[in-house]
């Protein structure tokens, strides 16, 4: 049990380090206030609780970073992550687009936190259940569109 | 043996009830497979090192299956967590019960990696990973349907078999641990 227990560990400290890692080489320390802790959060160095629809148990906080599908308009493109998910930021965010065969439209800050918890879109259609759903505090949430919608 | 259609109802809708407007990629394939089929021939090896088949690991067993990669970032992390958690969750309720979890990357996933990768979620003493031969990975995409065209290259369904090693249900994408207990107590129970 010992030995299952320290792998388990290990695991999750390899993880921790991978998401500090991704942080360092993106300059968190350079970003301002609400956008700093937000790239912490997209990145997963701070977790944020999230369950999958329809399921009773949160998921580990490494299975459900957002940088395990998505990535910033900015940053150059990872393979497979462009196809899975859409890439984030003001491009994508906050210009009128058609989304999933609704009519087009925006996020703002209110909009993305209620996709980020219920999974509506600004169009009020339903996104994909791979995405899971998450307990996103309002400060989570303002931080995270803080990080997402500055250049 | 087999799960009857409102069993498998029950199970498409704890995905399909709960508001997704975009279709899951699953849901052309799942349900219940009758007449259950018996899966192709594929060599394993275990993520402890031991070689064996796909039929022989199946055998006298109820089986929760699902298709991962090592590398993968996106459904994997997710369903190694569901799998690992389910399993917790079942403990030893179900003697016969087993979790497997097969590499569609069998060039990179050894037991090596596969044995990491589960690690990561902590490992549970009934869940096991493998790598398929090369030519046996073909034909078990074909039997399970679970081609995808995405980056990811497979789907997030849960197969699960009955004792004689034969395919009996094909889920929707992350189904919940709960339904996985359910339908596999059920597979248990038919014998």
């Amino acid at each position: 049990m010992a030995s299952k227990t320290h792998r388990a560990r290990a695991g999750a400290g390899l993880a921790s380090v991978a998401a500090l890692s991704l942080l360092l080489l993106s300059g968190a320390a350079a970003r301002p206030g609400p956008a700093a802790r937000g790239q912490k959060l997209f990145l997963g160095a701070t977790p944020i609780e999230a369950k999958m629809v329809g399921h009773a148990q949160a998921l580990p906080p490494d299975a459900v970073r957002c940088t395990n599908c998505h990535q910033r308009e900015a940053e150059p493109p990872r393979e497979g992550i462009e196809a899975f998910a859409p890439k984030l930021g003001p491009l994508a965010l906050t210009r009128p687009v058609a989304r999933r065969g609704g009519p087009p439209s925006r996020y703002d800050a209110r909009s993305f936190c209620r996709l980020l918890r219920d999974g509506v879109d600004p169009a009020h259609v339903m996104i994909p259940q791979t995405m899971p759903r998450y307990a996103a505090s309002d400060a989570d949430c303002e931080a995270l569109w803080a990080y997402l919608v500055t250049p | 043996m087999m799960l009857s259609r409102r069993d498998a109802l029950k199970t498409l809708a704890a995905g399909a009830c709960l508001g997704s407007s975009a279709p899951a990629r699953a849901h052309d394939s799942a349900g219940v497979v009758s007449p259950p089929e018996a899966p192709p021939s594929v060599e394993l090896t275990m993520h402890d090192g031991t070689t064996t088949t796909l039929a022989k690991a199946l055998a006298d067993r109820v089986t929760a299956l699902q298709l991962i990669f090592t590398s993968c970032t996106m459904t994997c992390p997710i369903q190694g967590a569901v799998f690992a958690a389910a399993a917790k969750d079942l403990g030893d309720r179900i003697g016969a019960a087993q979790w497997l979890s097969i590499s569609i990357d069998p060039a990179r996933d050894d037991p090596k990696a596969l044995t990491a990768w589960m690690a990561r979620f902590g490992p549970r003493p009934r869940w096991r990973a493998a790598r398929p031969d090369a030519p046996g990975l073909d034909r078990l995409l074909t039997f399970l349907r679970s081609r995808t065209n995405g980056p990811d290259r497979h789907t997030a369904q849960v197969y699960f078999f009955d004792r004689r090693a034969r395919l009996t249900m094909r889920s929707v994408d992350f189904p919940p641990s709960q339904e996985l207990l359910r339908v596999l107590g059920e597979l248990d129970r038919r014998g």
